[in-house]
């Protein structure tokens, strides 16, 4: 226990006296401000609409809600984000020990395997859920500039959805960084993989009614969707944990080729 | 007792065959220098030897452990020091060593006081807040032995422990290892034959994946004394000497030296050559200038048996 904390402390550590985290972490809220300020203006023209609808015609407008409006979308498009921000932070995370020789420290001190993967897991996932939580920021924003407010429970339930998101793409993006000494190539590997894993369900317009099925199945938007709409179901709650659980058996298999295991 | 016992020890990457048939033990308490040219085996040897990297074939025990069957507990006892000291450049240097020491799994009381210890043994107090990406190649090597001595593990391997240090530090850095070698058992490698002569109990020579000699450095030499040889210098013109002692019996070579008329002669000693010259030099009427045996250094211990002048038994 006292090693993983150990390596979870060394990369937390690292994170937050690099430069990288803080540019990345910059232009991460300046996508996301620019994007939720599009989103957000559009939303306000359509009110803008319907006032005078409302007005010129005195009929009772269709109801107008930020949740509907902002969060699904704002959401849907956090989910993109983050797709691009796992791979950059997990590219280092195996890779850079592979170059520097470090991964010779580790693999010959007397820690497990598994308490390697989990310094290195949580780290990755606290610093991603403080990237996503930055966005908080948006929702109360539009907490306080909308009449009556937002709807809470769905916004948490779209946090969570980020949350499974990452715990399910992180490890497939530190298995990726396991492979190579190279950290673009990881990260660039990482991110065609999850883009990959988003878009596969585009494919089902094309696709016999079972493939579609698997393929929706397969992809994470589906299952993210579910969450930004504030629907919690424990199916997609499985699916996400399912992925994690098959990407750090991936990192198991790989370190083990890498360190002599006794098993 | 031996503390590190290597049997028929192989590893081939790919189909190169890095080491082949290696044997060796290390004894408790014992410094034991594994000497060989680039390329000869050694980071392989105490990579396996570490679990860093698994064997292809042969076994190898420390203490008792199998170190592909129970690799946790050879990691417990054994401290490594890479060839290439592996540390964090982002970190401090006393962060790194407080946390090696945690991976390591030193209780948190002792460390505290084991690293004042190494700060001071180490010499690091210097450099002990500086970040590691500033501090020169010397320094990073000893923060590289403090690592690996920092858990006071009962077996050190040290992969070329001196190298890039300066004059004052490889003196220091040695009397360390001797200082250690009392109380702990120590395998190091080194291309230095100087170094192993000086800083280890036993040698054993490598070369290509293979043991060529193993011993002290003393009867590595002695081994090597079973070719004799002088050093001859007679008044007769050169030519006609290298003609005539090479005709003697046991000679095995003739290398001639200086301005061509002195002459190293090496013969099987049975033979008693060197007195088979002066009745040569006396049947010519040739005086002696020079007639003087030539013990065996290290040095051309390592060079004969490397370049497989010498035949091992
Ligand atoms: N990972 C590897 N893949 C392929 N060949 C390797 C690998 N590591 C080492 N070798 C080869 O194995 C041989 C032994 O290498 P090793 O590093 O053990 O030598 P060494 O005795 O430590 O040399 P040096 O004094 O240069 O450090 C060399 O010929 C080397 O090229
Ligand atoms: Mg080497």
């Amino acid at each position: 226990m006292r090693a993983m904390f150990a390596i979870l402390k060394k990369e937390l550590s690292w994170f937050f006296s690099s430069p990288t985290t803080y540019i990345m972490l910059a232009v991460f809220l300046g996508i996301a401000g620019f994007l939720f300020y599009n989103i957000a203006s559009y939303f306000a023209v359509q009110c803008a609409q319907i006032i005078q609808y409302k007005a010129s015609y005195s009929m009772s407008p269709p109801p107008m809600n930020a949740n509907q409006w902002v969060v699904i979308p704002f959401f849907s498009n956090l989910a993109i984000i983050a797709l691009f921000i796992i791979p950059i932070l997990t590219m280092r995370i195996y890779s850079a020990e592979r170059n520097s020789g470090t991964a010779e420290l580790l693999l010959t001190s007397p820690i497990s395997t598994t308490q390697i993967i989990w310094g290195k897991l949580l780290a990755n996932i606290i610093v991603y859920t403080l990237f996503i939580g930055t966005t908080l920021i948006f929702q109360i924003i539009l907490h306080i500039y909308t009449n009556p407010g937002l709807d809470w429970g769905p916004v948490w339930s779209g946090y969570l959805g980020l949350l499974l998101l990452g715990i399910a793409a992180i490890p497939l993006g530190q298995f990726i960084s396991s492979l190579t000494g190279n950290q673009i190539i990881s990260a660039f590997i990482t991110f065609a993989l999850l883009l990959l894993l988003w878009i596969v369900n585009w494919s089902t317009l094309f696709a016999s009614p079972t493939i579609a099925q698997i393929l929706n199945y397969i992809g994470f938007s589906q299952h993210f969707l579910s969450f930004s709409k504030g629907i919690i179901d424990t199916q997609d709650i499985i699916y996400f944990i399912t992925i994690s659980i098959f990407g750090i058996f991936l990192i198991h298999r790989s370190l083990n080729l890498w360190r002599v295991t006794g098993e | 007792m031996n503390v590190v016992e290597v049997k028929n020890l192989c590893k081939n990457y790919g189909d190169f065959p890095a080491l082949q048939d290696v044997d060796f033990s290390v004894r408790e308490n014992e410094i034991l220098g594994l000497l060989g040219p680039n390329g000869a085996g050694k980071t392989t040897t105490m990579r396996i030897l570490t679990t860093f990297i698994p064997p292809t074939a042969g076994e190898v025990k420390v203490q008792g452990y199998d170190i592909t069957k129970q690799p946790i507990e050879v990691r417990k006892i054994t401290g490594y020091m890479p060839e290439n000291p592996p540390l964090y450049d982002e970190m401090r240097v006393s962060k790194f060593l407080k946390f090696v020491g945690e991976i390591r799994g030193i209780p948190r009381k002792k460390l505290s006081s084991r690293l004042d210890y190494l700060a001071q043994v180490c010499g690091l107090e210097q450099v002990w807040n500086k970040y590691i990406a500033h501090i020169s190649k010397g320094y990073r090597q000893r923060v590289g032995l403090a690592s690996a001595i920092l858990a006071d593990p009962p077996i050190l391997i040290l992969d070329e422990p001196t190298i890039g240090l300066d004059p004052e530090q490889i003196r220091y850095t040695r009397e360390l290892i001797k200082t250690l070698g009392e109380n702990h058992s120590v395998l190091l490698s080194t291309h230095i034959l100087h170094e192993a002569e000086i800083t280890c109990d036993r040698v054993a020579i490598i070369n290509e994946g293979k043991i060529l000699a193993i011993g002290s450095p003393a009867e590595l030499a002695e081994k090597i004394r079973k070719i004799n040889a002088v050093r001859v210098k007679l008044s007769g013109p050169p030519n006609e000497v290298e003609r005539s002692i090479l005709q003697l019996d046991g000679v095995i070579r003739v290398i001639p030296q200086g301005a061509n008329d002195t002459f190293t002669v090496e013969f099987e000693p049975k033979w008693k050559t060197h007195h088979k010259i002066t009745e040569l030099a006396h049947k010519n009427g040739w005086h002696i200038l020079e007639l003087t045996p030539i013990e065996a250094s290290l040095e051309e211990v390592f060079l004969k048996i490397v370049s497989g002048k010498e035949e091992t038994e």
